[in-house]
Order: structure tokens, then C-alpha cells, then sequence
């Protein structure tokens, strides 16, 4: 059986490789993904210039000294080490401590604030940034490929060769769900490998910030972003082959799974205003549990992301649904007769 | 043929219980002898269907339908449209449920073993379905991967048995309908199936295409193969289909060898010195079915090799006959005329 599944998931890659949309797909994937990256980069350079040319504006009251310019004294961001080191080499003699130790606090904020964005778009940190986009758009976007892959065999007319090939119903669908889930995963191990080539390509043509990288991500916490962006997009599959089943057709399949998406967030938003108990609900929804397990909240709609909902619980809730939803499509697809061409 | 006679003989003593064959089988299926009686279905017949019934709610679109189609040689499914004959292949192939009745393959119950009979067959139900951004031998390829497979050659093989070979790396989408049909036929031989079902080949296809799928169609069963056509070209039917059945509003009408069908079912042409009287006389012979007057003549309907007693019962009542002529039906002919009478209910007939 599972040969069989692994052999039919195979050859639906066979059937969806030659097709222009799975590539286009993985470019905007691509595209929004390297953004991130890139958009991280700019931020960065943009700060460091920023600081460089104007720097830090120290207000100088009370010492005495005016200064070069009036009551303010502004310093370079380079010369934050100094100023902790021989605040006299920079400041007017008689600075008082107190805006010393101010003016120091700022150095290490602007440090701190440098070496985070410098950490987004150099490897590992900006591996999860670039996840947490790829699933925000990937829910999206498989929704269209499972719809597609799923319907066109309505829409064609081709489930009826396929079955009368001795496929066997069951078989046909695992294989189905095996090959999109098989996508996912390569299409977020593409978009990994462009963003370290991004990060590296970045790094090298960038500064190191003072006081050097941010070390808050790990390649561990890389490796279970991804890992929590592949399953975090298997419920949304499930449901969306559910419905491309349920109404024979990829349009319908694609319509309601990308209405969903944006629907559970504004509908949540309404509910919870209208209905008190409808907040009890809301913690069981899919794309909330999706964002909730994945740690995220990118979107649209979404109102209090993660404030009740642990990783755990989540997953539960994701399990359950993937089951749930995987259940009703196999049941259907076995009951029902297989009828010609529907066109969509 | 002898050595199967030879073996029923053995195994079978009949008792006065067993009436049917159907008792008959399921007694010797509850026998030591079942290994036996298996060979012998498997050999003789190759689709078996015991009152299968469909129903679309109040719709009932095959009706206790017991179909027996012989191995080997081309088996016509003929009848008009909404007849039931693809919903009759669907249940056959597993794609549409029946909602009742039962279905033998290969001498088998299908009921679970489904998917190792499809296995053996090739079958295109309606018109061939097939992706638009695949080459044709690049569908082919698909299908011939997630069913048993051949390697490419036979693909080759195929594309060039159907005249493909020429255009066979073009899309699909840019195939005429003749090409497409011709994919669909290559499509059901993947894999050398014994039974291949064939729903509508012709359609679309040119003069030039439709003679060469009859004689493709011929070439399938030269090596033992079986055959099932559903056409609604009768004058292609007859030439090709050494058997058929006659399906009209899901109920089976007629089913047979066509020459034996033909036979059963002809006109007589007749003029007489009184064609009143005549009417009169011939309405009381049990050979005569029906009659009617047609340019001249009457049509007088009867097995052509009782048409002497016709000419003997009116010479008995002096009304003597002037011109007689057989007239031989075609298939065509014979289709509308039962079709026809079951529309009418005016007789029913059992032709079988």
C-alpha cells in the first residue's frame, strides 16, 4: 500500500512539474520570502547611515557649555565606545553623569536595535523570518495548488482514467495529499536554500554592526521553523481538498479555501464583539490555531494572536483537524460515483 | 469447446432441483468441483451481471440488467441515448455504485477484488480525458506509470498502432478530435488488457477514421481478446460486433449473436389477390408478430424461415400470393423496430 501510495504521489509530481503554475507559485513564495530578507538588509543600511550622518542628539542642558551646535550636541554611533571608555573625549568637560549614563543607555538600544536587523537577514536569524512570511503566503498559496491539483481531475474528466487504471480510490487520494505535502516541504527547503544564499550574499556586502551580530536565533530554532511551517500548512491542505472534493470542482475548492483564510480572522473580529461566548470558539478555529503553533502573526484579520493558545494545545487542535478533515474526503471521494468532465 | 462440455458432464449430475443455470452454479460452487467451475466462467465469459440495478433517485437507470458478454470477440452495447449504457460500463469499472445486483468479471465477483480485475482491462468511458499540458506521450506515460508497467516501448508500440507516433511529443490540447480518439484507443491497450470497453470510439472521427478503428477494433480480438463497444453507429456495430445487447431505458431488450438476432426478427413482403383477407388470415397465425401496409405491399412480420406457412395458410383460404420477398433486416433496422415497440408498448418481445 504504501509503495503504491509512494509510486502514485510520484507520478502526480510527474503530471504537476510540467505545469507552469507550481513554478509561478514558488516565485511569488520565492519573491515574498527574499523580500524579508532583503527588506531587513535596507532597513539596516538605512539605520547605519542614518546614524553615521546625523548620529545621536544629546541634549546639553545644564552644562555649561552650549556647545557647537547651540544646546545640542550630536555624536556618532562609531563613537558609542569611547563615550563608555573617556566621555571627555567627546562631550564638553562637565557633562553631568546623569546625561552620560542617558546618552550611553541610547548607544546600547541603537546597538541593540542594529544588531537584531543585522541578525534578520544574516544566517541563522533570518531563516525563521523568511518561514514565517513563507507560511503566511504558502496557506494561500497551496490552497490553490491543492484545489488545482485536486479539481482539475474533476474538472477534466481524468479521475475516470486514472480509476479505471486499478488505482483504487484510496490510494489515488493519499497520493494526492503525499505529493502536495511533499511540495510543501521542498518548496520551504527552496525558499531556506535562497535565503541563505541571500543572507550570505547580504553579510558579505554589508558591515558588522558594533559590538557584532545579535546571537537570539540558533540554527536549532532554524530547523524547527521550518518544521513548524511544513505541518502548520498540512491542515490547511486538508481543508482545502475537503472542500475541492466535497464540491467536485477546483474553483470552488480554490474560492473557499482562500476565503477562509481572510474570513476567520474578520469574522472572529465580529463575533467576538457581538457574542461573548464566541470567544471560546475562537480559540479552537484553524487558522488561529495555525498561527498559534507556528508562533506567528501574520494574518489577515487576526485579532489577539497567541494570547490563550499554547504550542501544544495547537497542535492538538491541528491534529485534529488534518484528521477530521481527511476523514470526510476520503469518505466522500469513496461513496460517490465518478461521473465525466464538470469543466471546473 | 469439447473438453469444456466434457467436464460439465463430469462434475454436473442434475437433479430435479436445479432448474437455472444460476442454481446450477451456486450447487457446484458448494462443491468440491468450485476450482473447476471458476476455470470454466473465467474461460466462457467475461462480464457476467445478475439484475443490476442503478437508480439516480427516482431515475432508474439500469434496470435488472443480467448481462453476459463471451470471451473473446467484439460485444456490442447498443441503444439511444439515456439508454443506460455508460452508467452500465461505469458500474462495470467501478466508478458508479450499483444500487443493486451483482457483477462478474473474469468469472469473479467483483465485490472486493475489484481493482485485480480493472487490472485486465482497458477501458475509455465517453470521450477520452486526458491533460492539456502533456504530450500525448507524455499522458500516456502517466498512465501507463500508476497502472502496470511496460516501459516506453510499449508506449511507442501503441502511438504507432494508433498513426500517433508522427505528433506524439505535440500537447494534447493542440489534437483534433480524430487524435484524441485515437490517444483514447492507445490508452486502453496499455498494459495488453484481455478486455477492453470502448464507449462511443468513433465520435468525431472521419469516414477514413472510422473504418480504421473498425479494423483496429477487429485486429484487438484476433489474439483472444474481448471487446465491448457501446456505439450508436449501427451500420459500424454490425460489421465489427459478433455479439450484442440491446439496451433501451436502463432494461435490456435484446441480446444475442447479431446473425442469430437477424434471423430471429424479418419481414416478409407480400402482395396477394386479396390483401383484405389476407390481413384477416395472417392475424391468426402465431408466427406472424405484427403487420402493417407499405407502398403497396404489406410487411408482415415473421422469422423468415416461417414464411412458407404464410403463403400455405392463405392458399388454404383461396387468397393466393402474387409476390413475396424476404426482406433481411439490418442491424440498424432491427434496433429501431424493437426500440420502437418499447416506446410504443405495444408487444414486448423476449428475443433471447
Amino acid at each position: 500500500m504504501m509503495s503504491n501510495v509512494a509510486k502514485l504521489a510520484q507520478w502526480e509530481w510527474f503530471k504537476l512539474q510540467r505545469r507552469w503554475m507550481p513554478w509561478i507559485l514558488l516565485g511569488i513564495l520565492l519573491l515574498f520570502s527574499q523580500l524579508v530578507v532583503w527588506g531587513r538588509f535596507f532597513s539596516y543600511n538605512n539605520l547605519q547611515d542614518h546614524l553615521q550622518d546625523s548620529g545621536i542628539v544629546v541634549p546639553l542642558f545644564g552644562t555649561g557649555d552650549p556647545g557647537p551646535q547651540g544646546r545640542l550636541q550630536v555624536i556618532s554611533i562609531a563613537s558609542c565606545n569611547v563615550l563608555e571608555t573617556d566621555p571627555s573625549a567627546i562631550l564638553p568637560v562637565g557633562t553631568p553623569s546623569k546625561v552620560v549614563a542617558d546618552l550611553l543607555t541610547r548607544c546600547q538600544q541603537l546597538q541593540a536595535q542594529l544588531q537584531r536587523q543585522y541578525e534578520g537577514f544574516t544566517l541563522p536569524g533570518s531563516l525563521p523570518s523568511a518561514f514565517e512570511i513563507a507560511r503566511a503566503i504558502g496557506l494561500i498559496l497551496f490552497a490553490i495548488l491543492t484545489a488545482s491539483a485536486i479539481g482539475s481531475d474533476y474538472g477534466l474528466g481524468t479521475l475516470r482514467p486514472i480509476l479505471t487504471r486499478g488505482v483504487g480510490r484510496l490510494p489515488y487520494l493519499a497520493g494526492k495529499f503525499h505529493m502536495l505535502i511533499g511540495a510543501a516541504a521542498g518548496a520551504l527547503i527552496v525558499v531556506g536554500i535562497a535565503t541563505a544564499v541571500s543572507s550570505l550574499i547580504a553579510t558579505g556586502i554589508t558591515e558588522t554592526p558594533a559590538g557584532g551580530a545579535a546571537a537570539a536565533t540558533t540554527w536549532a530554532d532554524a530547523g524547527i521553523a521550518i518544521g513548524k511551517t511544513w505541518i502548520s500548512l498540512i491542515p490547511y491542505i486538508a481543508l482545502t481538498a475537503t472542500v475541492t472534493i466535497w464540491m467536485r470542482s477546483a474553483a470552488a475548492g480554490m474560492g473557499i479555501g482562500l476565503g477562509y483564510y481572510f474570513a476567520e480572522g474578520l469574522l472572529t473580529a465580529l463575533l467576538s464583539t457581538l457574542f461573548d461566548w464566541f470567544r471560546t470558539i475562537d480559540d479552537y478555529l484553524l487558522i488561529r490555531n495555525i498561527d498559534a503553533f507556528a508562533d506567528g502573526s501574520l494574518s489577515f484579520g487576526s485579532g489577539s494572536i497567541n494570547s490563550a493558545i499554547g504550542v501544544g494545545q495547537a497542535a492538538i487542535i491541528l491534529a485534529l483537524y488534518t484528521v477530521a478533515l481527511a476523514g470526510i474526503a476520503i469518505r466522500l471521494f469513496r461513496q460517490r460515483d465518478v461521473t465525466g468532465a464538470s469543466g471546473g | 469447446m469439447a473438453t469444456i462440455t466434457l467436464a460439465i458432464a463430469t462434475i454436473y449430475r442434475p437433479t430435479a432441483t436445479l432448474s437455472t443455470p444460476t442454481q446450477v452454479k451456486q450447487t457446484l460452487r458448494n462443491t468440491k468441483y468450485y476450482s473447476i467451475m471458476r476455470l470454466l466462467e473465467e474461460t466462457l465469459m467475461v462480464i457476467e451481471t445478475d439484475r443490476l440495478t442503478k437508480h439516480y433517485g427516482p431515475v432508474v437507470a439500469v434496470d435488472s440488467l443480467s448481462l453476459q458478454v463471451p470471451k473473446g470477440g467484439v460485444f456490442g452495447l447498443l441503444g439511444p441515448n439515456g439508454s443506460g449504457k455508460t452508467t452500465t460500463m461505469g458500474m462495470l469499472l467501478g466508478l458508479v455504485k450499483p444500487t443493486s445486483g451483482s457483477i462478474r468479471l473474469f468469472g469473479q465477483d467483483i465485490h472486493g477484488t475489484h481493482l485485480s480485475a480493472l487490472r485486465r482491462i482497458g477501458a475509455t468511458v465517453e470521450s477520452p480525458a486526458f491533460y492539456p499540458h502533456l504530450s500525448g506521450r507524455a499522458n500516456l506515460r502517466y498512465f501507463q506509470g500508476i497502472g502496470k508497467s511496460d516501459g516506453p516501448e510499449e508506449l511507442d508500440h501503441l502511438l504507432d498502432l494508433v498513426g500517433l507516433s508522427q505528433r506524439a511529443d505535440s500537447k494534447y490540447r493542440t489534437y483534433s478530435t480524430g487524435m484524441k480518439q485515437r490517444l483514447g484507443i492507445a490508452y486502453t491497450l496499455l498494459g495488453n488488457p484481455e478486455l477492453v470497453l470502448l464507449d462511443e470510439p468513433t465520435n468525431g472521427l472521419d469516414p477514413a477514421g472510422i473504418a480504421e478503428v473498425r479494423d483496429l477494433t477487429r485486429r484487438l480480438c484476433a489474439d483472444g481478446r474481448t471487446v465491448l463497444l457501446s456505439s450508436h453507429l449501427l451500420h459500424e456495430v454490425e460489421q465489427v460486433c459478433d455479439s450484442v445487447a440491446i439496451l433501451s431505458r436502463g432494461q435490456l431488450i435484446a441480446q444475442g449473436k447479431v446473425h442469430e438476432l437477424l434471423r430471429r426478427q424479418g419481414f416478409v413482403r407480400l402482395r396477394t389477390t386479396d390483401d383484405t383477407k389476407a390481413q384477416r388470415i395472417l392475424a391468426s397465425l402465431d408466427c406472424v408478430s405484427s403487420m402493417r401496409e407499405e407502398d403497396g405491399y404489406l410487411m408482415i412480420e415473421t422469422p423468415p424461415d416461417r414464411s412458407g406457412e404464410l403463403s400455405k395458410a392463405l392458399g388454404q383460404q383461396e387468397v393466393f400470393v402474387t409476390e413475396m420477398v424476404p426482406v433481411h433486416l439490418s442491424l440498424e433496422r432491427f434496433f429501431l423496430e424493437i426500440t420502437g415497440e418499447q416506446h410504443t408498448s405495444t408487444s414486448k418481445k423476449a428475443i433471447r
